[in-house]
Formats: structure tokens, sequence, C-alpha cells
């Protein structure tokens, strides 16, 4: 018994060392993700949260997530909060680019520098970009746009472009992508012919901004309307409804919203189609991405998200039940 | 004959004058008018001028009855939320099939039941009317977005247009609703004793309640109206958008208190015109208009907007000392 002594410890520092082991393989497995959303009021970032908690749930992640409320100050305060709160990888999402530099420094400090995911807006010099590739967007309804006016019509005599100018430049890339587009089927296309409103990025404003703006384009027959979300192209639409000039116009918007999807299902002659950026499926994208961010493993600098024309000849392919 | 129109139209000519009988407002508007129709040839057309008023049609609605609450000496900054939460139980009423007129009346009820919620804060707590409404706009403004996880909720395109879409004679009708609601409440205000002691509660609650005015029905009953008025609006969102948000009508009830007070609505309640309400809202829907028209870039707008507010107060500062 006693010459078994030395290979019963032996034995059990053998089984020892397997459970450490495993213990710290199921540590580098499990980590928990700190997420700052840009405010829940938004149905993109609902949407956004609802891929991101699902996605990590399924892998056993613990998710810390927060609200930026859209306010630079809240977005300070809580990447102090997930810093306190010990997450692992960060993943943030506000729109303000000018206290990107604030918010590293303080991931940095805490060694959370090469650890942290911004979502649709470039926080240099910490984080991996992941999200809209805007001006692309724009670029892909603008083209579509431009391809379904010159089969109808032949021409074009202006684009309307309903902007949100206070979200800065990135978003407004997005506009400007539209005017790209529209050039490569009209390449001898003016600037004097784009014609830009503020529409607030949602319906009632749009409304309202395009009704105001219609009288001015009452000679005009040919008309494209881009704009910055289909909640603005939406609320622009009604307008134009309402003004009986449904015929005059082309409507592309961006995002795949349920408002422009129920035009889209609708098969509306004049809301012709939207940018899909499938924001229910960034969830897993995220979730991928501070996995390899979390081990150490190189990433590209910006990751972006796939965008696809949405219209009424594939929108059941990407939503089946319309 | 002529000494009688002479001693008629003095005190109006006057800056004091002007100023008490709202004279001042409708030259102000007149010369906005003018400015806009110079600077833009589409300005001063019919179908324009209908936009503009069809503008300001919800705007409108809510600033009537905000010209009451305000007479009575109080505030009602819940309307743009229960506007918005009306637009969403409208458009998921509809989604449901429950047809237009259990849809109008549930945002008619739901209207009245948050006005009702502020009469009782306001009244049985003795909360400030300020603290009242603006915690029933966010308690308001919340449930919306839990109820609809922030999401526009759409209804079938066939339903309830003659509300917010359709047109008479050419008119949109959501501009006769906005009319009626003015007809509505001058009426009130003018030719009832309700409205006199809407008035008195405003200008001197002790003294109303000392001449047996039941100060607190008549606060009550102004909130409900104006929680009426909101459903109303939130009715005709609904219809235009063919959706109920919950995140329309943001800053709504602000400007409701700034064309109410621009019309001549005394912050310190027991004075207010109606019709003056009217061409307030009237200002601030032509101003947009006109800058839009104008290709003026909107932050110029927000700023101009912001100059209006000031204006609409430093005018009810100066009727105060005009009356003293």
């Amino acid at each position: 018994m006693r010459r078994h002594k030395p290979l019963a410890v032996l034995a059990a520092l053998s089984l020892l060392a397997v459970a450490c082991n495993r213990g710290s393989a199921s540590e580098s497995d499990s980590f928990t993700i700190g997420y700052a959303g840009l405010s829940s009021e938004f149905p993109f970032v609902a949407d956004v949260n609802r891929g991101l908690e699902s996605a990590a749930k399924q892998a056993g992640l613990e998710l810390i997530v927060l609200d930026n409320k859209y306010d630079p100050q809240a977005a300070l305060s809580n990447a102090d909060t997930l810093v306190l709160r010990k997450a692992d990888v960060v993943i943030e999402f506000q729109t303000d680019a000018q206290i990107a530099p604030a918010l590293c420094e303080k991931f940095k400090a805490a060694g959370l520098g090469e650890k942290v995911i911004a979502i649709d807006i470039p926080h240099e010099p910490c984080a991996v970009f992941f999200g809209a590739n805007n001006r692309r967007a724009g670029e892909i309804a603008g083209e579509e746009l431009a391809k379904a006016a010159k089969a109808k019509w032949g021409s074009v005599d202006k684009l309307v472009l309903l902007e949100l100018p206070q979200s800065g430049e990135l978003v407004r890339s997005r506009t400007d992508g539209y005017v790209d587009g529209v050039r490569k089927v009209f390449p001898d296309f003016p600037d004097s012919k784009v014609v830009k409103v503020d529409g607030k990025g949602a319906l009632e404003p749009s409304l309202t901004a395009m009704r105001n703006l219609l009288p001015t384009l009452a000679g005009d027959q040919h008309l494209l309307l881009g704009a910055v979300n289909d909640p603005s192209a939406v609320g622009a639409f009604r307008a134009i409804q309402s003004a009986g000039r449904q015929d005059a116009f082309l409507i592309g918007g961006q995002n795949a919203t349920i408002e422009a999807r129920q035009e889209i299902c609708n098969n509306s002659k004049t809301f012709i189609g939207t940018v899909g950026y499938f924001p229910e499926k960034y969830g897993q994208a995220l979730v991928d991405l501070a996995r390899k961010l979390h081990t150490g493993e190189s990433t590209d600098d910006s990751v972006y998200i796939e965008h696809q024309w949405v219209s009424s000849a594939n929108i059941r392919e990407y939503y089946p039940t319309c | 004959m002529t000494q009688t129109l002479t001693a008629r139209l003095r005190p109006a000519l006057s800056l004091e004058g002007a100023l008490r009988s709202g004279a001042a407002l409708v030259v102000i508007y007149a010369g906005l008018l003018v400015a806009f129709t110079i600077a833009s040839p589409v300005f001063l057309t019919g179908d324009n001028l209908l936009n503009i008023t069809a503008s300001v049609a919800t705007l409108g609605i809510v600033a009537a009855v905000q010209t009451a609450v305000i007479i009575s000496g109080g505030f009602d900054l819940s309307v743009g939320s229960t506007a918005a939460f009306t637009s969403v139980v409208v458009a998921e009423l509809l989604s449901a099939g429950a047809g237009a007129p259990l849809a109008i009346a549930g945002a008619l009820v739901v209207g009245a039941v948050v006005g009702l919620g502020n009469a009782l804060v306001i009244t049985k707590l003795n909360v400030n009317p300020l603290i009242a409404t603006l915690g029933m706009m966010s308690i308001v403004r919340g449930a919306g977005l839990v109820w609809t996880d922030a999401l526009t909720v759409v209804y079938p395109a066939d339903q309830l247009a003659y509300l917010g879409r359709a047109r008479i004679g050419g008119v949109q009708v959501s501009i006769v609703f906005m009319l009626l609601a003015f007809v509505a409440v001058w009426a009130v205000l003018r030719y009832t004793v309700f409205g006199r002691f809407v008035f008195a509660v405003g200008g001197n609650p002790k003294a109303a309640f000392l001449a047996g005015v039941r100060v607190d029905r008549v606060r009550s009953i102004v909130y409900v109206a104006s929680g009426l008025a909101a459903g109303l609006a939130g009715l005709v969102i609904a219809s235009q958008l063919i959706a109920g948000s919950p995140q329309a009508a943001q800053g709504l009830e602000l400007s409701a208190v700034t064309a109410a007070v621009l019309g001549g609505a005394s912050l310190s309640g027991g004075q207010g015109r109606v019709w003056m309400t009217l061409v307030g809202a009237l200002i601030m829907g032509t101003l947009t208009n006109g800058l839009v028209l104008m290709d003026i870039s909107s932050f110029w707008q927000m700023a101009v907007l912001g100059v209006v507010l000031i204006l609409a107060v430093a005018l009810d500062q100066l009727r105060t000392r005009a009356r003293h």
C-alpha cells in the first residue's frame, strides 16, 4: 500500500491539473460583454439589443446592458459603470464621435484598450468599427432609384434628400451616397438638381418638411426621393400621398423597418424599396467579434455589414411574413 | 359717427391698445406673410397656405384647449406624449381589427383618462401643474415605448382615412377639426358660465372660491378637455401617418404653450384669447414653411423658433405692464 502512495499522489495531482485546465478553458469561453446601447427608444437599436441579448444568451455569455440615451454624458458615465462591473469586452453604441477619445481613455486605463467594439460610429483610437457602410448604403438606394426612373421616365428632374444634419458626417455620407448612386446611372446629374431638407429622421417631422417643400416642386414630374431612414421616407411619402403626387415620385429608404416593409409588401408603385441593414443579425456578429477580441485573435479595423436592396421582388426572402 | 369710430380705434392704435387687443400679433403675422411672399414665388398660393394650415392642425387642436388651461392658471405639458400614445392606441386597435368607431372612442377615452389623471394629481395632491403634467408626460411617453417596444405600429391603409387624409372641398379634414376645436373652446369661454369660471379661477383662485366657484372641479374639467384634445390630435396623427408612433408629437406641448402665450394667454392665468392662439400657431407654421421655401438651414429654423418663444414671453410681460 505504501508502495502505491507516490502513485496515488501523482494521480491526484494529475486530476487536479486537468481540473485546473478545464477551469481556465471555461474562463476563456465564458466572459462578460459590456454593452452601452444608443437609446432603446429607436426601433433599430431595439432590434440590435434583442439580437445581442439572444446571441449572448445562446453563447452562455454574461451581458451587461446599459442605455446611452443618445446623450454623450450618459455614455461617459456608462463607460465608468462598465469598467466598474468588470466587463471583459465593451461594445459602444453612441453617435458623438467627439467623445470617443475620452471613452477610449477610460477603457485604456482599465486595460480594455484593445477590447472595444464601436457600432456605426468610429471610436478612434481604441475600437474596432462594426456596422453600416453608410456611403455604400446610400449609393445602393440611389442607383436602384435611378435605374427605376430611367426605365419609367428616361430622366430625372430632381433628387430630394431627407437628411438628418444634426447626426454628423458619417450619417451625412449616407445621403451623399444617394447622389453617387444616381450618377452611376445619370453621370451628368448636377448638384443643382439635388434638394436637401431636414426630416429629422422621423415620421411626423418628415411629413411636415415634405408638405412644406412640395410647392417648390410643383413643376417637376420625375422626382426621386431618398431619406436617411425609413420613418423619414414614409413620412415624406404620406405628404406626397396627401398632395396626390404619387405618380411624380419614386421613393427609397434605409434600414428596412416595418413602415417601409409594409409599403413594399403592398407593391407600392411609388415607395419602391429600401436598403436592408438587418439589425436583428448584428447580435451574432458582435458576439463573434467580441470573442475574437477577448481571445486576442486578429481582426480587421472595420467590420461592415452587408447591405441589400429590399424591393417587392425579394422582400419575402428576407421577411417571409412580410 | 366719425368721432365714435375714432374713439373705438384709438385704443387699438396705441402700443398699449395693440398689445391688449392682439392687433400687434396680427400685424406681425401680416408682415411675415408679406416678407415670405416677396422671398418665395410659391409662398402665396392656395395650396401652400392650405399646407401651412394643415401643418398646424394637430398643434392647433391642442393649443386651443391649452389656452383654456393657461387661462385657468395651469399648464399641460403631457399633451404631446398623450397624442403619441393615443396614436398607438388607434393603430393597435385598427390592426387588431377593432374597427374605426372603437379606435376613435379608444383614443378619446385614453386622452380623457390621462387628463383626469393630471386633474387628480393637481387638485387632490396639490402638485404644481408644471410638475404634475411633466411627470405625466414621462409616464405616458414611457408607457407608449414599453407597449410598442419603440416600434411604429402600422394598420391597414384603408382605415380612418377620413380623419387626417381626406379633404372637404379641397380642405384637409384635419383643418376642419382644428377649426371646430377653436370654435368649441371660444364658445365655451365666451358664452357659458363655466367659461367665466375658468377666467375667474385663473385670475384669482381664492376670490373665485370665496365667490362659490368650485375651483377644483373647474380645473379638473379643463385638464380632461386638454386630454381629450390630445386624444383627437393623436387620432389625426395616426390617420395622417397610417401608423401609430410612440415617438410622435415630440415638442408639441411646448409649441402649444408658445402658440397660446404668443396669442395673449397670460402665464399668470386669467387672461387669454383663443382666436389669437390660432394666429400664434399660424405664425409658427408659417415661419417653418417660409424658411423651408427659402432653403434656410434647419439649424437656423430652430434658432428662429427659439426667438419666437422668447418673443412670446416678452409680449406677455409687455401686456402685463400695459394692464397695470
